[in-house]
């Protein structure tokens, strides 16, 4: 069994939210969104953290983390682009969930398209403030899986 | 149809062609955003361990070096690219010249995957082959080669 199924108690109109860095140059020249926000190497896996809107709102989102912005798409956005959607809450972010890279996307030649495609379906909800200054790291355990 | 060539390409990068194949055409040697580009990796190269707010090392050397080893290819045969980190210690260049898009990752291991798009709709993906210039130069004139 996969470590992180897709969770059915996730609904595909959830919006699911992402902290935009502008001084990690996310956001492109024309104010829109790179495909940076939905690739992550972190883990082996690829996980993309995301926080649901059911549980968290955009200030809890933004809380501890001066200097971030918001994007959100949704749970089906997500698994139209061959992304299940797995809760995975921790203890001080029950809304956390992950992006978990379907089996189409195992041979790694899909995962760039699939985080270009929702990139362009995602919405900045919150700006990232214009700054070139590192951001405030709030001393909180860090949410990555 | 024959198309139009209006961009040098990347030959260069094996041999490099007489200079009058360059006579009739538009460099983006460009030193202005090259080092701007170049100090922006270098920024982004520092960025602190959970830059992302996620759990993210930082960029690691291997990205780094790969990264400017690539402007250093390609500086003058491209204009400039959109630079940014991503999660997991990698770095991404990426153009978008009329309905072309194509984007270089490079990876935290240092090596570098590209995404082609046309129009939104036609991709193609790959490891790019740093042994082989051709892939590269492949992936390149394919963006500036092609009228918008």
């Amino acid at each position: 069994m996969a470590p992180y199924p897709d969770d059915p108690a996730i609904p595909d109109e959830e919006l699911l939210r992402r902290r935009l860095l502008r001084h990690a140059n996310w956001i492109k020249a024309d104010g829109t969104l790179s495909s940076l926000p939905f690739q992550d190497r972190t883990t082996p896996e690829r996980l993309v953290s995301v926080h649901r809107a059911s549980i968290w709102t955009i200030d809890d989102v933004l809380k501890n983390y001066p200097g971030v912005g918001v994007a959100e798409v949704t749970a089906g956005d997500a698994r139209a682009n061959q992304h299940d959607v797995a809760g995975d809450p921790l203890p001080e972010d029950p809304s956390h969930a992950v992006l978990v890279p379907t089996p189409a996307l195992s041979s790694n030649s899909k995962r760039k398209e699939a985080a270009y495609k929702l990139a362009k379906l995602a919405r900045i909800v919150v700006e990232p403030p214009v700054t070139t200054a590192p951001v405030a790291v709030a001393d909180e355990p860090q949410e990555g899986t | 149809m024959s198309t139009t060539l209006t961009r040098p390409g990347i030959d260069a990068i094996v041999a490099p062609p007489a200079q009058s194949a360059f006579e009739d055409v538009t460099s983006y040697l460009d030193y202005e955003w090259f080092v701007d580009a170049v100090s922006t990796v270098s920024r982004l190269a520092k960025l602190p361990p959970n830059w992302d707010t996620y759990g993210s090392p930082s960029v690691t050397n291997a990205a780094h070096r790969q990264a400017i080893r690539l402007l250093t290819l390609l500086g003058r045969y491209v204009p400039e690219p959109h630079v940014g980190a991503v999660s997991g210690g990698g770095i991404q260049f990426a153009w978008e010249l009329g309905p072309r898009v194509l984007e270089l990752e490079v990876m935290p291991d240092g090596s570098v995957g590209f995404l082609r798009a046309f129009n939104d709709d036609e991709f193609r993906e790959d490891v790019l082959s740093m042994e082989r210039p051709d892939h590269l130069r492949e992936q390149v004139n394919w963006l500036v080669q092609h009228p918008a």
